[in-house]
């Protein structure tokens, strides 16, 4: 007999995706269309299957065994996601959800990734144990992800160099804009 | 303006053309960064306003990068493109599927030779993807991480010092890193070694994926190698292990192929000239089908076999055969019979017209 396609529930599932991680081999049957939707034709992407399942799954684990289980109706202040929407979606909300629900992300991370602590790169301003070695780009860095005069002039000075004077021109007026603004404030 | 032919539908991505270290067995390799904004909440709970602001971002950024790295760099909305151009870049491996879902507030950097792409609003703010020919980690990581330095003097990254770059979910935390590296392994499929090979690959941190269609067999016989964990390691360190490992896979395909030539060279064989038979024959082919029939072609042409092709047909009609890139081709959108008789003639031409 036919089986159905374990996502619409309505076509034959052709399309069998096999994932073996720790181990442990799972399976999904998907028709055609539901399979190029989940992107699994697209396969250089990333391995969204099981992903969120499994992390819904290692978080019950976490908080049955040892029960420092977080009430599911703690809540991010700043962005309102609540526990219970990270157990079921694996997704966070903003920069302040790893701390509201530290707790229950630390065991995670112990079981999930390869250490505790970042080892790898830094952004430039923001060295480890260095505190206050900010200067030069960083300052230049404005909050809320806006660009500063100071790299529109640097841009603008390369696209000088370039000849590019399209660009050039187009780089002056921001600058005089920005520079109004800051008149304004 | 929406349905202007931008310019990546009619370009062939540079990965395709090159052939890089192990080529005859490692497609490409990916690096992908993945980086949230300091103050903007992430993609899921995000409002229009906050995606809009990441999306401004994202084009003065296009504008930097421009000035500071090689080639053109160009900005697109998803909003200002039809779908089957969205469609287009999916098929060429520039962007997710799941970037389309939400392409009213999702957008695209992509550079000219195609070797960089950054999802913008897709699971995090940014998605930083390198991709390049061949078994090539080291220069994919590089270039990813030209282009982060260029991103982070546009804007404040969400870092933290113990957990590093901070994701939307936290699988990615850390290094943000995900490497991912294509490989064609029929050899071991035909021992029926794979599946010893994946759960040997699964206990040393990486994750393996293949496209299964009817029957037992991946599909082209192709599998995504990739890193499992991002925090705890340095970018370098992930590079260097995957590299190794990847290093040991390609060994394992090269030496079972051999065996198979020694072992069963006529039958080998017979696969070989039968797909090329169909592929230079047949009316009309459906993906499954070509996917199957091209992997057979390229084992012949990695061991000889066929000596008058050049490789690169596979990356490309593997690209070019996909449904949006065959309509697009064609000019019209295509029934699924009309798309089999022209992916049949796209084959045909291509394998023999060289």
């Amino acid at each position: 007999m036919a089986m159905r396609c374990e996502r619409c529930g309505e076509h034959e599932a052709t399309v069998r995706i096999t994932r073996i991680q720790n181990g442990e081999k799972q399976e999904m049957h998907l028709c055609a269309d539901c399979a190029a939707e989940e992107g699994y034709f697209a396969w250089s992407f990333e391995p969204q299957f099981p992903t969120h399942g499994l992390l819904g799954g290692l978080m019950e684990g976490v908080s049955g065994r040892r029960r420092v289980a977080v009430p599911g109706s703690t809540r991010c202040e700043r962005c309102g996601r609540t526990y219970r929407d990270f157990a079921q979606t694996g997704f966070l909300g903003c920069a302040d959800c790893y701390e509201v629900f530290d707790t229950a992300i630390e065991p995670l991370i112990k079981r999930m990734q390869g250490g505790p602590e970042h080892r790898g790169k830094t952004p430039r301003g923001r060295e480890r144990s260095s505190g206050s070695q900010a200067g030069g780009m960083d300052e230049a860095r404005s909050e809320g992800g806006t660009v500063s005069v100071e790299v529109l002039r640097e841009e603008l000075k390369e696209a000088v160099s370039r000849e590019d004077y399209e660009r050039a021109a187009e780089l002056r007026d921001r600058i005089r804009e920005l520079e109004a603004k800051d008149d304004e404030g | 303006m929406r349905g202007e032919e931008p310019d990546f539908v009619r370009r062939l991505s540079r990965w395709i053309e090159g052939n890089g270290s192990a080529s005859d067995i490692v497609i490409s390799s990916r690096v992908r960064l993945a980086r949230n904004l300091e103050k903007v909440p992430f993609p899921p709970v995000m409002e229009r306003g906050d995606a809009e602001e990441v999306l401004e971002a994202a084009e003065r950024a296009a504008r930097v990068l421009q000035c500071r790295m090689e080639g053109n760099y160009d900005y697109y909305p998803l909003r200002d493109m039809t779908e089957l151009h969205q469609w287009v870049l999916v098929e060429k491996h520039l962007i997710s599927p799941q970037l389309t879902k939400s392409s009213a507030l999702s957008g695209v950097t992509v550079s000219e030779d195609e070797a960089v792409s950054i999802m913008v609003n897709e699971e995090d703010h940014f998605r930083i993807q390198c991709l390049f020919p061949g078994l090539n980690l080291r220069e994919a990581w590089e270039t990813a991480d030209a282009v982060d330095d260029v991103l982070e003097e546009v804007v404040s990254y969400a870092y933290d010092e113990k957990l590093g770059y901070l994701t939307t979910c936290p699988t990615n935390l850390g290094t943000g890193m995900r490497v991912s590296v294509m490989t064609h392994l029929p050899g071991l499929v035909m021992s029926e070694m794979i599946d010893s090979v994946i759960s040997g690959l699964s206990k040393v941190g990486a994750v393996v994926r293949g496209l299964y269609g009817e029957g037992s067999e991946a599909q082209g016989n192709l599998f995504q190698i990739s890193n499992r964990t991002t925090l705890g390691h340095d970018e370098a360190t992930i590079v260097e292990d995957m590299s190794a490992v990847l290093r040991e896979v390609v060994q394992k395909e090269r030496s079972i192929r051999e065996t198979i030539y020694r072992r069963d060279r006529t039958s080998l064989e017979d696969k070989v000239y039968r797909a090329h038979g169909l592929l230079t024959n047949a009316r009309m082919m459906s993906s499954e089908e070509a996917m199957q029939l091209l992997s057979m072609l390229r084992l012949g042409i990695d061991m000889n076999i066929l000596s008058h092709i050049s490789p690169v047909v596979f990356q490309e009609l593997t690209i070019r055969m996909r449904p949006s890139m065959i309509q697009r081709e064609a000019g019209e959108s295509l029934k699924p019979e009309q798309r089999d008789v022209r992916r049949a003639t796209l084959m045909r031409e291509r394998i023999t017209g060289q």
